[in-house]
């Protein structure tokens, strides 16, 4: 093989190949992640939203038994700690949420990062394989040095 | 004929017949001694035939006059006969001097002839042998000039088919050379072309940034039933949504920013491609300027070493060829020195050469005769060809 013809070949659809699969794995990866992540999110937001749904009768029924609430009838102090109550689901819940957001969006972060790195490890391959043939092809090496 | 040995010249002299007139005996004054002596014996005998008979006296001096008379006579005959001889000796000097003024008339004229003959035969061989010289040279100058050209037109094809050779393959390498870069050039282009044909700008940071609701407090209604408030609940609310936007925003930003680091990146690797691509093909036509330069040095050594070889092997010939024409010179020159220089053009000298090689130039005499003498005709000059030209007919060998 000349040098120009192993510079147009060589080895870099061996590389390209080897680069897109372990892309493609990663890829892989990070959708699973994404999928698990999503679903642990969601489950995590779902199992607050029902422990704390669950627990608002208690907590309701705590005034009670304090004398802080009757039938229909709220303190302000157990108004007060219902909403808080409620407030505090309220914000575990937007932690769970952005906890999710933000996973989700660090596994795309990390997917455009090493799609970009694909990318640019596939553009410095075209780019060194190009000078490899510009290099080769310049050279007219069958002419000796 | 008499023949008398001369003593002086150590040969026998021809003296002729001496004739009457060199004979003393014919003189008038000749004494004839025998009749003094028969007249002495008949005295003699007459005295002695007295003295017999006694009519005389023996007279013992009786013959003294006789002897007297004979000495006498002796003298005047030795007179005579030294005048008889001495006008015969000059005679005989006449005849001789005459004879040897003949003999020497007769060996000068032979030595004349045999000189010119000599001298004939001398020229015919001077003649032949600077004909031969001559030819001998002419032959070598021939030679030496045939062979130069020929040698000069080998050399010629030789190293004049080397030189084509060598441009050819020059025009060949240059050709080729002209085809690779041509190539090359396509191909680097074709590859930037292609480079940038099949970019693809990184769609990496257009991911999607989630953004969640937080979901409404489902004791909303529980607690306006208990107649809780729901501010704090809904401040709650509100927060979550304000932080889940915020970083949802800064999220976004973060993801564009890297977007436009990424663009820059791919900006600065098209611009390499760019930069590389330019510099591939100044690379190219430096390199193919110095391939061509290089060939044109090989190409230039090669005419020089050719030209070099060239050369050398003219002078070779030359030198092998100048062998030649220094032999012929040294021919020409021995026979100047033997032969004289070359006759001029009707000379004798020329026209004995002429005869001389002729033999060697014409099948015969006749049709030596004929180129020699073109207006040559027998019968209006009264002679044979032998006769009219005896020296050619003695090349030929012919008589008279």
């Amino acid at each position: 093989m000349s040098d120009l013809a192993s510079a147009f070949y060589g080895d870099y659809g061996m590389a390209e190949a080897t680069a897109r699969r372990r892309r493609s794995q990663e890829s892989i990866a990070n959708q699973q992640a994404a999928s698990l992540g999503q679903m642990r999110g969601t489950r995590g937001i779902a199992e607050l939203t029902r422990q704390y749904t669950e627990g608002f009768r208690p907590q309701q029924a705590s005034y009670g038994k304090r004398g802080l609430a009757g039938p229909n009838v709220q303190s302000g102090i157990a108004r007060a700690g219902l909403e808080r109550y409620a407030a505090t689901m309220q914000g575990k819940i937007g932690e769970a949420t952005q906890s999710l957001q933000d996973e989700l969006n660090r596994l795309a972060q990390t997917e455009a990062a090493q799609t970009a790195d694909l990318d640019a490890y596939l553009q410095q391959l075209a780019l060194a394989k190009q000078q490899n043939i510009f290099n080769a092809a310049s050279a007219l090496k069958e002419y000796g040095a | 004929m008499s023949l008398e040995w001369d003593p002086t010249t150590k040969t026998w002299i021809n003296v002729g017949d001496k004739g009457e007139q060199f004979d003393y005996r014919k003189d008038p004054n000749y004494q004839d001694i025998t009749l003094i002596l028969q007249q002495q014996q008949k005295d003699y005998q007459t005295h002695l035939e007295a003295v017999a008979a006694g009519t005389a006296e023996l007279d013992p001096y009786f013959n003294k006059q006789y002897e007297n008379q004979i000495a006498v006579a002796d003298s005047i005959n030795s007179q005579l006969k030294a005048t008889y001889d001495s006008a015969y000796a000059q005679y005989q000097k006449q005849t001789n001097d005459d004879a040897a003024s003949k003999r020497n008339a007769a060996n000068i004229r032979r030595q004349a002839e045999a000189k010119a003959e000599a001298d004939r035969i001398k020229a015919i061989e001077t003649a032949r042998a600077r004909a031969a010289g001559e030819s001998a040279a002419a032959f070598l100058e021939s030679s030496a000039a045939s062979r130069k050209a020929t040698a000069d037109k080998r050399i010629g094809d030789l190293y004049g088919g080397l030189q084509t050779s060598a441009k050819d393959r020059l025009d060949l390498l240059l050709n080729q050379l002209q085809t690779d870069t041509a190539a090359a050039d396509k191909s680097i282009t074709d590859a930037g072309e292609q480079y940038t044909k099949s970019f693809k700008p990184s769609v990496g940071y257009t991911a999607p940034v989630t953004t969640l609701n937080v979901a409404e407090n489902p004791l909303l209604a529980a607690l306006q039933q208990q107649g809780a408030g729901t501010e704090e609940v809904q401040a709650a609310t509100n927060l979550a949504q304000q932080t889940s936007g915020a970083t949802s925003d800064l999220q976004k930003w973060a993801m564009s920013q890297l977007g436009v680091g990424q663009q820059n990146y791919e900006a600065a690797a098209q611009n390499a491609n760019a930069q590389a691509l330019q510099a591939a093909l100044q690379n190219l036509a430096t390199r193919k300027a110095q391939i061509g330069t290089s060939f044109q040095s090989d190409y230039q050594t090669q005419l020089d070493k050719i030209a070099a070889d060239q050369a050398a092997a003219q002078s070779s010939s030359d030198t092998e060829i100048n062998k030649l024409i220094d032999e012929a010179a040294n021919i020409r020159s021995k026979i100047i020195v033997e032969t004289g220089t070359t006759p001029v053009v009707g000379s004798r000298e020329a026209r004995l050469q002429t005869v001389a090689e002729a033999p060697s130039q014409y099948a015969n005499f006749a049709q030596a005769v004929k180129a020699l003498n073109p207006n040559f005709n027998a019968k209006k000059s009264g002679k044979t060809a032998v006769q009219a030209f005896p020296q050619l007919a003695k090349a030929f060998g012919k008589k008279k």
